[in-house]
């Protein structure tokens, strides 16, 4: 308590220095939370965009399907097993769907395609292909003996929405799969090589084609809150621990996306370092000076019975309360600039505006408000601080009284 | 026994080329309830004295014990607790931390002794009471007179309830009314209270009032006089 007042007080003495230290501080978090929250804005998006209108954040498999993505790892999804997924309170969607590899053909041009079996109304839930049309209609039930093609297949296999495609492929246990379609429409998804060979199919008339009725790689789970994906995986793998399921996470299965984020999410941290090491060297000087200036009264203090540590904390403490304030404002500044820009997303237009639009992402960025994006930038500044008080405080509780007080 | 005794203290400061003997063999003994004074020309050794009695500064050769304890024997930290349980000080100037009223300065002390709050604030109001400063308790030290300023410091030295008092030249930078009333002050609490005073002073006013009178010449004791 005494050391705080002290502290507290000793702070307003310099007031100007004390200020200026505190304003480098809050420039310094203000800028670093802003940009932080437009990032993690933009990686909110890039991973709605694919996962969670594609992928799904989490999906459950048939044990060994992600290693071997055969047919042949597909399996029945009993009641027993919906029941325990739609018993779990995060997941407010399960989308069924079977996937294999085909050849499409048309009359001139054929080529290797993703078929995914979807179910015309669970699947409005994910990949959305009603939204996602670029051109024709969207099925009207599971049974339609039709197909949506990715918007590039159509144009290489050289045909029309309406005209027919021929399906070759390998169905269940080795069994040959063929099928006459009908073309309904194209769909624009947010993957350039998927748009290449994506082909959809309602799901029964892809287990027909597949010679593998009923069966299933994979049940992607809608999840509203992606906070909660870990607690959610670790709970369903608790329940399925039994049955011979894989239950998968996002990350597991587009590594290469959470690869990419957090590359740039870490040299983003290498700029905000950068920033925050000139701060240090800011706060370096203040420290240095407090002690230069007050060396006689540290003396007088030591003289008289004050512990070393003590010294220590009171100009620890001192330097903390400039820091911590600085970046308390700081988070304070930054708190309406990225709740402005979460209401009000930055829009991208021109060529920007296609790129995001070719890969169906909205061109909108909106900033995220992730708490832990505004307050580890005090816990950096906390530690900044330390690291850079550390060695003159402890110079500091040294010094000999008789030297400090002659000078 | 004496409450300060110094065997041979001999202090040699080598900083320069050449090494200078601040002090030459010192034996002094101080028994409970002086009122000393240390005098002597500029450079005669008396703040190295001074030092060395209050734990300060370590002798180059001899002994400084106070109340039996070879202070040389202490570690940093047990030196620097010894302090703060048995030495009072009273320096030229700058006594006070700035940012605490005179009240918290002389608390301050006591509060580091692990005394309780209520304590702290009772004897704090008491002392400042007895150097005269009743009205001025919540002022800082810049808002204070140095004579007042200096008698908070004499206040927060007695706080701790010290064996003694030691004060180097607490009166050099007052002028002659607030160095009267200082030595006053200090004057009563030695025949009130048998505190021990050891202050070490130019000021011929101040000589004369000292009931011992110990002049440094050359880092030696030169004379050692009682009234
Ligand atoms: N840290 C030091 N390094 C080198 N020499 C020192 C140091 N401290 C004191 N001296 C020297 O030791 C001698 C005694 O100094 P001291 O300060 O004890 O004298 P003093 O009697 O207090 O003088 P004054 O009346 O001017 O205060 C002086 O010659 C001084 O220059
Ligand atoms: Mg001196």
């Amino acid at each position: 308590m005494l050391y705080l007042r002290l502290a507290w007080r000793n702070i307003w003495r310099n007031r100007r220095r004390s200020l200026i230290t505190m304003f480098s501080v809050i420039v310094a978090v203000l800028l670093a939370s802003v940009m932080r929250s437009m990032q993690e804005g933009q990686y909110d998006m890039m991973i709605e965009g694919t996962v969670g209108t594609f992928v799904g954040y989490i999906q459950v498999q048939q044990e060994g399907f992600w290693d071997d993505q055969t047919l042949d790892n597909s399996f029945v999804a009993g009641d027993s097993l919906l029941a325990i997924l739609n018993s779990e309170k995060e997941v407010s969607g399960v989308v069924p769907r079977i996937q294999s590899f085909a050849l499409a053909a048309g009359e001139e041009q054929s080529r290797p395609a993703m078929v995914i079996g979807i179910d015309v109304e669970a699947e409005l839930q994910l990949i959305n292909p009603q939204e996602k049309l670029r051109s024709g209609t969207y099925f009207s039930d599971n049974n339609e003996q039709a197909v949506l093609l990715g918007k590039d297949l159509l144009s290489r296999l050289q045909i029309q929405v309406g005209d027919s495609v021929v399906m070759l492929g390998q169905g269940f246990r080795g069994q040959s799969a063929t099928g006459l379609y009908e073309v309904k429409g194209t769909v624009s998804v947010p993957n350039a090589e998927l748009n290449k060979s994506l082909v959809l199919m309602p799901l029964q008339t892809s287990q027909y084609f597949l010679a593998a009725p009923n069966r299933l790689t994979s049940l992607s789970l809608v999840v509203d809150d992606p906070g909660e994906i870990e607690s959610t995986i670790q709970q369903l793998e608790a329940k399925l621990s039994a049955a011979a399921y894989d239950v998968m996470s996002w990350e597991e299965m587009l590594p290469e996306l959470q690869q990419s984020i957090e590359a740039d999410r870490g040299s983003s941290y290498i700029i905000i370092m950068i920033l925050y090491v000139v701060v240090g060297f800011g706060i370096l000087g203040t420290v240095l000076m407090m002690i230069t200036e007050r060396s006689y009264e540290f003396g007088v203090m030591i003289s008289i019975g004050t512990p070393r540590m003590a010294i220590a904390a009171i100009l620890g403490l001192e330097i903390l309360f400039i820091a911590l304030l600085g970046s308390g404002v700081g988070i304070l500044f930054s708190l309406p600039v990225a709740w402005y820009f979460n209401i009000n997303p930055i829009e991208f237009t021109g060529e920007m505006a296609a790129v995001m639009e070719s890969y169906s992402l909205e061109p909108y960025l909106p900033f995220s408000l992730d708490p832990s994006v505004f307050y580890i930038q005090a816990v950096i500044i906390f530690i900044i601080t330390l690291l850079f008080s550390f060695i003159p405080l402890l110079k500091a509780s040294k010094l000999n009284p008789v030297k400090a007080m002659r000078s | 026994m004496p409450i300060i005794e110094t065997q041979g203290l001999t202090k040699v400061y080598n900083s320069d080329q050449v090494p200078v003997h601040a002090l030459n063999g010192v034996d002094l003994n101080i028994e409970k309830g002086e009122f000393t004074a240390i005098v002597g020309p500029s450079g005669s050794g008396k703040t190295t004295l001074l030092n060395i009695i209050g734990g300060l500064d370590n002798p180059t050769e001899g002994k400084a014990k106070v109340q039996g304890t070879d202070l040389d024997t202490l570690s940093d930290g047990k030196l620097i607790n010894f302090r703060l349980h048995h030495i009072g000080f009273v320096f030229q100037a700058y006594n006070l931390i700035p940012v605490l009223t005179a009240l918290e300065n002389v608390s301050f002390v006591m509060q580091m002794q692990g005394r309780s709050l209520e304590e702290c604030k009772t004897k704090s109001i008491a002392l400042l009471e007895e150097v005269g400063l009743e009205d001025k308790i919540h002022k800082r030290p810049s808002e204070l007179s140095g004579g007042q300023q200096q008698r908070v410091a004499v206040a927060r030295a007695l706080a701790s309830k010290p064996d003694f008092v030691l004060a180097d030249e607490p009166t050099a930078n007052l002028d002659s009314v607030s160095t009267a009333e200082l030595l006053d002050m200090m004057l009563e609490l030695n025949e009130q209270e048998d505190m021990t005073f050891v202050f070490s002073t130019h000021d011929q006013r101040v000589i004369d009032r000292a009931r011992r009178v110990v002049t440094l010449v050359d880092g030696k004791i030169d004379s050692d006089e009682q009234r």
